[in-house]
């Protein structure tokens, strides 16, 4: 049985040909996909390699509903795994653009894990100040408000 | 690290609702988007570290040479430690002349010596008696009767006493559990036992009187110091049945096992087919409803258990190394 294959491009114009079943875990291609069969798809805002790990994420969580009962080919234990070291191979910078992707295409669980480790960073931080770093925020507070909110927080730590 | 543009306010909404509450705490002084955000009780109550638990499912095993085929029937905790009725890394041996032995509860008194309470039968005796087992002195001393020491003319009027639910708590060198009088069957009291003591006593009416047949579960809050006078119960959360399964109780020991997490109650409980579930409740919501499908046998025992470093109490071969 052949599979049916679509086309993804990327913001640099790389054409990505893949199976359909690994592309429409994007709800929006697969909105997509329906509207317009046979065509190319224009991703104008990914670049080739955001777009690359978005389908190597996709291939990996495929459901095989093609190959009987027993396609288990890899246990959710496993697939967890997998997912921890897929987001900690990323840098930061690239971690965020894979979560716009996944929040752009609309794939949940992607976008679930790589949230996740994101949160994890900021449950690292040590200060507010790391985290303004991080997500480039601008302090809006007067010191004043800044030590209000301190007596506030009376949790033990 | 900072990134060319910045993440739409909706992603770091998402990002953040990751991130345990506790955490979040110290951020509020990000900025005041941030602030509002992390005080909003809504979005707290939304956030997924508590919303979407990680649940491990793990195989208690006896690996006890010999006795590998024995199935535990009571799993008794207190502090660290667990304490299944047919053994565990420690043997306790009963004494011959009580073969019907059954564990209750397991505590520490103030020398922080682990001891546990258990009922025994002789075969031609109708009264129940109780022992405790010293884990440090492998000693078993027997208490005279189960007589409560407080509240007399209660106890007068009472006569026999029946214990609820399957398992009672221990804590703070007491054991406590839920139990009625049985002339007075739906008058339920918590009673305790003091493990330095030796002795049960009533602790003090549960709130709920007649609640057998209520649709709502109430559980209470706050044991402060000796006696049960000064007791205060707090509504903390109304479930009422129709968000509920039948929290089935076939067998014995398959009532529910559950532990309250800030503001969420999550519960362990099999449904009539014997499969366990775990139910996450909120605001008298089921919040989260997962099945265990790791447990293959049905009617799995189980009990919430917080692990801690407390180790095993040692025997006669030194004095028991206990720190809390």
């Amino acid at each position: 049985m052949s599979k049916k294959m679509i086309v993804l491009k990327s913001s640099e114009g790389v054409s990505f040909v893949v199976e359909e079943a690994v592309a429409r875990q994007s709800k929006i291609i697969s909105f997509l996909v329906e509207e317009f069969p046979d065509r190319e798809l224009p991703l104008t805002n990914m670049t080739s390699e955001i777009l690359r790990k978005t389908i190597e994420y996709c291939k990996k969580h495929v459901v095989e509903d093609d190959g009987g009962g027993d396609s288990s080919s890899s246990s959710s234990g496993d697939l967890k795994e997998w997912d921890v070291k897929f987001v900690a191979e990323i840098d930061q910078p690239r971690l965020m653009d894979l979560l716009m992707a996944a929040n752009y295409l609309d794939i949940p669980s992607l976008l679930d894990v790589t949230c996740q480790k994101v949160a994890d960073t900021i449950a690292a931080c040590n200060d507010e100040k790391e985290i303004r770093a991080t997500f480039n925020i601008e302090n809006d507070f007067t010191e004043e408000e800044v030590e209000a909110i301190r007596m506030e927080n009376q949790y033990p730590i | 690290m900072a990134n060319k543009e910045n993440l739409p306010w909706d992603l770091i909404v998402e990002i953040l609702s990751h991130v345990p509450p506790k955490s979040l705490v110290r951020f509020r002084t990000v900025s005041k988007q941030w602030n509002t955000l992390i005080n909003d009780k809504a979005f707290i109550n939304n956030n997924k570290t508590t919303v979407n638990p990680k649940i491990e499912v793990s195989e208690l095993t006896l690996d006890i040479p010999a006795l590998e085929y024995l199935l535990p029937r009571h799993l008794i905790k207190c502090e660290g430690l667990l304490l299944c009725s047919m053994g565990q890394t420690r043997w306790i041996e009963p004494e011959s002349n009580h073969p019907l032995i059954k564990f209750y509860g397991i505590g520490y008194d103030y020398d922080n010596r682990y001891k546990t309470l258990a009922s025994y039968k002789k075969y031609w005796a109708t009264k129940t008696s109780w022992k405790t087992h010293d884990f440090s002195s492998d000693a078993w001393k027997d208490l005279h009767t189960m007589v409560m020491k407080s509240d007399s003319s209660t106890h007068q009027k009472g006569g026999s006493i029946t214990f609820h639910t399957t398992c009672g708590l221990s804590l703070n060198k007491t054991w406590y559990r839920i139990a009625s009088y049985d002339k007075t069957k739906y008058l339920f009291f918590l009673i305790n036992f003091d493990f330095s003591i030796q002795a049960f006593y009533k602790f003090c009416d549960l709130p709920c009187e007649d609640n057998h047949h209520q649709d709502t579960l109430v559980i209470g809050n706050k044991i402060h110091k000796k006696g049960g006078a000064d007791v205060e119960w707090m509504n903390f959360m109304e479930v009422s049945a129709p968000n509920l399964p039948t929290l089935v109780q076939t067998r014995s020991y398959s009532q529910p096992s559950f532990f309250i997490d800030d503001k969420r109650l999550v519960v362990c409980s099999c449904d009539e087919t014997g499969r366990a579930w775990i139910y996450v409740m909120g605001n008298n919501n089921l919040i989260r409803k997962i099945k265990i499908d790791l447990v293959v046998d049905p009617w799995p025992l189980h009990c919430s258990f917080t692990p801690s470093l407390i180790s095993v109490p040692r025997g006669q071969e030194g004095e028991a190394k206990l720190q809390l």
